[in-house]
């Protein structure tokens, strides 16, 4: 025997005692044929079944998926269960092609997912939903030989942290962040990547005649411009009417808006911005949750909130400018033709709304509207309660401090005399007050720059922003303050109309 | 062929689960890796499926560590028994190192069993391979289900459809219980990594 035959031998021995050391059970289970679940997971280290004795007789259906993966969601209700199972098979699928079929089925599942939620999670999950709604969007926007190879680990990640929300106990809107915030890198360098590609597509496309996947791309793009349309242009008030459709069905004109004059290459190009802005917007919606919740951080807010609506605004007008809507908002008096055509209104009319609990109920309202949100010191909070106006003046800690960098919206464009002028009403709930009051409340000052009027809320919670899309809407206007209720399942959240400002 | 990347100094060998539907090849898999210490094993992927049938195939990497400078990995598929899934399994046997035949006692599917490794050979040789050549290792499952009413075969005559000259090494095995798993399991990685380093390695 050579040298090189007995270091084969050699090289074979040791892996065959690493085989035998390492491929053994620690522990001892048997898989339910009925259900598939692991049973009787009774640590034994290092005993080894020995294949003699016949055993309890049973029928084997082995090709189970559900054990793959130990994922503690048994006391999640079923139809979420399946919901997640379902997405996260989807997800594999994208990790093993992505394909914009298998792409476009993860978002469907994501949606179908986000509709099985309650509130409280949809509060807690938010955040990641929309990262992996946007990383779906993403991949699916861009020529798919460019996407990132590491997306479906992404999006895997971001599984994993969605299912770890929703499974854990007394989940606080901290321990989410704190579970997302491992990828937060990951992430931004996700997006810059994304933003990069997509900075060269226009180019790409005139170099190239539109392909079968260029072109779904960009009808996915289109699409999604329309998607964010909706809600951008209808940010002002909750009395607003919709002007009815007169456009063709969408799905007669499905792949481009229908403006003659712009070219389409225009047209895609802006519809991409639209859909980067309004990207960015969802994802400073996640940046405003965390900042709204922590004291001192309010200049902050109010920047990331300025920046925000400025955003949004821009994609309004994109969005019009190579879209007719399919239906937009005007404000005001609108003829009695316009009132009786009015379409019967099944969904929300803004896809985006802040929330909050305000005396023991969930109440929203356009996020726009938010042009402060903070807490004040505690001696200033307690006597705020008694009172029933809030005079700007009482967001200056020092004397010397200055009302207007603390403000977002239009309302920061007044000039400080003019802000140390001001008072605001305090909003009472024409409902009992709750048996228990919050002595920290968070302040909430409303300004609606139309009416050019204000008014303070003093809710339980910091607000946050939540899409509307999964909510069913029914008309409230009967009801003082509110113009609607939104309702999922047992949930309801009270939309706060335009009352509130008089 | 096993992957060998020899600027990281990686070995992965694949090796397939092979067999009729519904015969336990993703039982097998489960059971493994359910039952197994985290040190050696990675997150089992299920890539596709509808309903409780696997469309695509199932991957559960394993890692023998630093072995001769080499870092060791099998990989463990299976694919769909399914006789619709033909173009798949053939897929999934591209550059596959070692092959577990798993085969089921239930006597209505003795038929089933013939076809799948009858298959199993056409699909190897338009890989070019054969089942002379490839390391391969039998597993009789179900067993536990001998001693219910349902008619199953004996091993007798299921060595006798499937092994009759005994090439192969067999094991009888129950993979919702364990029974045989792992004994399946350190048997086709021995052939398998042997095979692959006489292949593949050449000591210096």
């Amino acid at each position: 025997m050579n040298t090189s035959e007995n270091s084969m031998e050699q090289l074979t021995q040791e892996m065959e005692n690493a085989i035998d050391s390492l491929f053994t059970p620690i522990k001892k289970i048997e898989i339910d044929p009925l259900t598939n679940e692991i049973k009787g997971e009774d640590v034994s280290p290092k005993t080894e079944p020995t294949p003699s004795t016949p055993t309890t007789p049973g029928t084997h259906d082995s090709t189970s998926t559900s054990e793959l993966f130990a994922h503690n969601t048994a006391k999640l209700p079923l139809p979420l269960q399946n919901a997640l199972r379902e997405f996260y098979q989807s997800l594999m699928t994208i990790e093993w092609e992505i394909a914009v079929p298998h792409i476009q089925k993860a978002r469907r599942l994501l949606d179908e997912l986000s509709a099985n939620l309650t509130a409280d999670q949809i509060e807690h999950t938010q955040n990641v939903m929309t990262q992996m709604a946007d990383i779906l969007a993403a991949i699916e926007a861009i020529p798919l030989n460019q996407a990132p190879s590491h997306s479906p680990k992404l999006l895997l990640n971001l599984f994993d942290v969605l299912e770890r929300i929703l499974t854990s106990d007394n989940m606080t809107h901290e321990k989410t962040i704190a579970m997302a915030a491992p990828l937060a890198h990951e992430l931004n360098e996700f997006f810059e990547y994304i933003e990069r590609i997509q900075q060269d597509i226009p180019f790409q496309m005139k170099q190239a005649p539109v392909t079968g996947v260029t072109s779904q791309t960009l009808a996915s793009a289109a699409d999604m411009a329309r998607d964010l349309q909706r809600p951008m242009s209808e940010q002002s008030l909750p009395n607003l009417q919709l002007v009815p459709e007169t456009e063709p069905p969408v799905s007669s004109k499905h792949f481009l808006p229908s403006t003659p004059e712009a070219p389409p290459l225009l047209q895609e190009t802006v519809a991409r911005h639209t859909m980067q802005l309004g990207r960015w917007v969802d994802r400073l919606d996640a940046l405003e949750k965390i900042l709204s919740g922590v004291s001192g951080m309010e200049k902050l807010l109010a920047f990331h909130r300025q920046l925000k609506q400025d955003m949004a605004a821009q994609e309004r007008l994109l969005s019009q400018a190579i879209h007719k809507p399919v239906g937009h908002v005007v404000s005001g008096a609108h003829s009695e033709a316009q009132e009786a055509a009015k379409p019967p209104q099944a969904v929300c009319p803004w896809r985006m709304l802040a929330r909050t609990e305000w005396w023991g109920k969930r109440i929203a309202f356009p996020q726009e509207y938010i042009v402060f949100e903070g807490k004040l010191p505690w001696g200033r909070a307690k006597k705020l309660l008694s009172k029933d106006s809030f005079p700007l003046t009482m967001l200056k800690k020092w004397p010397w401090s200055n009302i207007r960098s603390l403000l977002g919206g239009s309302l920061a464009s007044l000039n400080e005399s003019q802000l140390k002028t001001m008072t605001f009403p305090i909003l009472v709930s024409p409902e009992p007050p709750p048996s228990i009051i919050i002595t920290e409340p968070s302040v909430l000052i409303l300004w609606n720059p139309e009416l050019s009027k204000g008014c303070v809320i003093l809710a339980d919670s910091p607000s946050t922003p939540f899409k509307t899309d999964a909510w069913t809407w029914k008309d409230a206007s009967a009801k003082p303050f509110f113009t609607g209720v939104l309702q999922k399942n047992d949930d309801e959240i009270h939309v706060l109309s335009q009352e509130i400002f008089s | 062929m096993a992957l060998i990347d020899l600027s990281k100094k990686e070995v992965h060998c694949k090796v397939v689960y092979y067999g009729p539907g519904r015969c336990g090849k993703t039982t097998n898999l489960i059971y493994i890796y359910n039952a197994m210490s985290d040190a050696a094993k990675g997150k089992m992927l299920t890539i596709e499926t509808k309903g409780d049938r696997t469309l695509f195939f199932d991957l559960l990497p394993l890692n023998l560590g630093k072995i001769g400078g080499f870092d060791i990995r099998i990989q463990l598929y299976t694919v769909p028994g399914q006789t619709i899934y033909a173009s798949t399994r053939k897929l999934v046997l591209k550059g596959v190192d070692g092959v577990v035949f798993v085969a089921d006692s239930l006597k209505v599917r003795k038929t089933k069993n013939i076809e799948s490794l009858q298959d199993l050979a056409v699909n190897l040789k338009e890989h070019g391979k054969s089942l002379d050549e490839i390391p391969m290792v039998i597993q009789y499952n179900k067993r536990d289900l001998v001693s219910s009413p349902i008619p199953t075969l004996s091993i007798e005559e299921m060595k006798r459809d499937l092994n009759p000259h005994n090439k192969w090494p067999d094991f009888e095995a129950s993979a919702v219980k364990g029974v045989g798993v792992f004994e399946t399991l350190r048997e086709i990685s021995k052939l398998t990594v042997k095979y692959v380093a006489k292949k593949h390695l050449l000591i210096k």
